[in-house]
């Protein structure tokens, strides 16, 4: 019973008209529900899965990746796996490694205090 | 020959309605799912009346947790319940290891998302259209596998003290959150928890149905 339910949600959260309000919810504030706040567990699933297919729609607008995606679940939760661990990937990789006996890298010290942890380190927590 | 013919036509008829049917349905799930998102209250007709669920109020929030702590409470000290890591020694004493069975439901999860990410690897390189669907047969078995294992594991512990507390605690909320329409007003169904206990109408099972939809106990927290 369950599984239906979630199946149906999917469908409803894919649907170009959820789509389209949930886009114009964010620009013109157009309303997703009746209540703007105190959602429901199952309101929450269908928040989720709206911005997991807007993602996806994204990236196929881009030319990320083929419609194929959008084919059937698995194929949409495969590829933002995938995706997601990609981007952890790139997000680890040290993106610059100061040369500490590099005397002149002193000189732009005084805004440290900005980022107190290296940029990759801060976007892996 | 005709008799083939008639047997043939039949079958596509047949074949048709169904798609007809499983259509609707999905048209008649969507529908309801519709109902059950565009508000934080959830309201429906049975036998002539009109009832609704609502999301619960942070005091009735603050009362279930109560109720439950109180459950869990009385529970414990009674050796007719058994924890569940009581209850998986027990288990364990007859063959059943539900340890075991655990550790067999995450390597599954694990290959299962080896292989999910590998698929979704093929598919933003254009793979062919059968390796994407070997990969999701493949996947299949797996999400099925896993599903038996959890419904097996799910089924050995439902005697537990545990999830006696949690049924109670969903049911103490059904009791809590349900309403009727008595004359242009919202009344509670039940007056007392007894009175819902005592209930023999199927409107319980629906209303239950509902409140686990709107509220998850782990906001109970």
């Amino acid at each position: 019973m369950f599984l239906d339910l979630l199946k149906s949600l999917r469908t409803l959260a894919k649907s170009s008209y959820y789509q389209t309000l949930y886009s114009l919810s964010k620009d013109l504030r157009v309303k997703l529900f009746v209540n703007d706040y105190d959602f429901t567990n199952i309101q929450l699933t269908f928040l989720h899965y709206i911005a997991l297919y807007s993602n996806v729609s994204m990236d196929i607008a881009l030319g990320e990746v083929d419609e194929i995606v959008l084919d059937n679940d698995i194929y949409t939760d495969a590829y933002l796996m995938y995706k997601n661990k990609k981007d952890k990937k790139t997000a680890t990789k040290p993106q610059y490694t100061p040369n500490l006996n590099d005397k002149t890298l002193n000189k732009i010290s005084s805004s440290n205090w900005i980022f107190k942890q290296p940029v990759g380190k801060g976007a892996n927590k | 020959m005709e008799n083939i013919e008639n047997k043939a036509v039949e079958q596509n008829n047949e074949t048709t309605i169904k798609e007809v049917q499983d259509k609707l349905k999905d048209i008649l799930n969507l529908n309801e799912m519709e109902n059950l998102i565009k508000s934080n209250e959830i309201e429906f007709d049975y036998k002539d009346t009109k009832y609704r669920v609502k999301k619960p109020t942070f005091s009735q929030k603050q009362e279930a947790y109560k109720k439950r702590v109180e459950k869990f409470t009385e529970l414990i000290q009674d050796p007719k319940y058994i924890l569940e890591s009581d209850l998986k020694i027990t288990y364990l004493k007859r063959n059943v290891d539900i340890d075991a069975m655990t550790r067999e439901m995450l390597e599954l999860i694990q290959k299962r998302d080896k292989l999910m990410v590998e698929l979704g690897g093929v598919i933003k390189d254009k793979g062919t259209e059968s390796e994407l669907k070997q990969y999701k047969e493949e996947i299949e078995k797996l999400n099925n596998q896993i599903q038996i294992l959890n419904i097996k594991k799910s089924s050995y512990l439902e005697f537990s003290l545990e999830n006696q507390v949690m049924i109670y605690t969903y049911s103490y909320m059904t009791y809590l959150l349900s309403e009727k329409l008595v004359e242009d007003k919202w009344v509670k169904v039940w007056a007392t928890y007894q009175d819902f206990e005592n209930d023999k109408e199927g409107i319980v099972n629906k209303l239950s149905y509902y409140t686990t939809l709107i509220f998850g106990v782990e906001e109970l927290q």
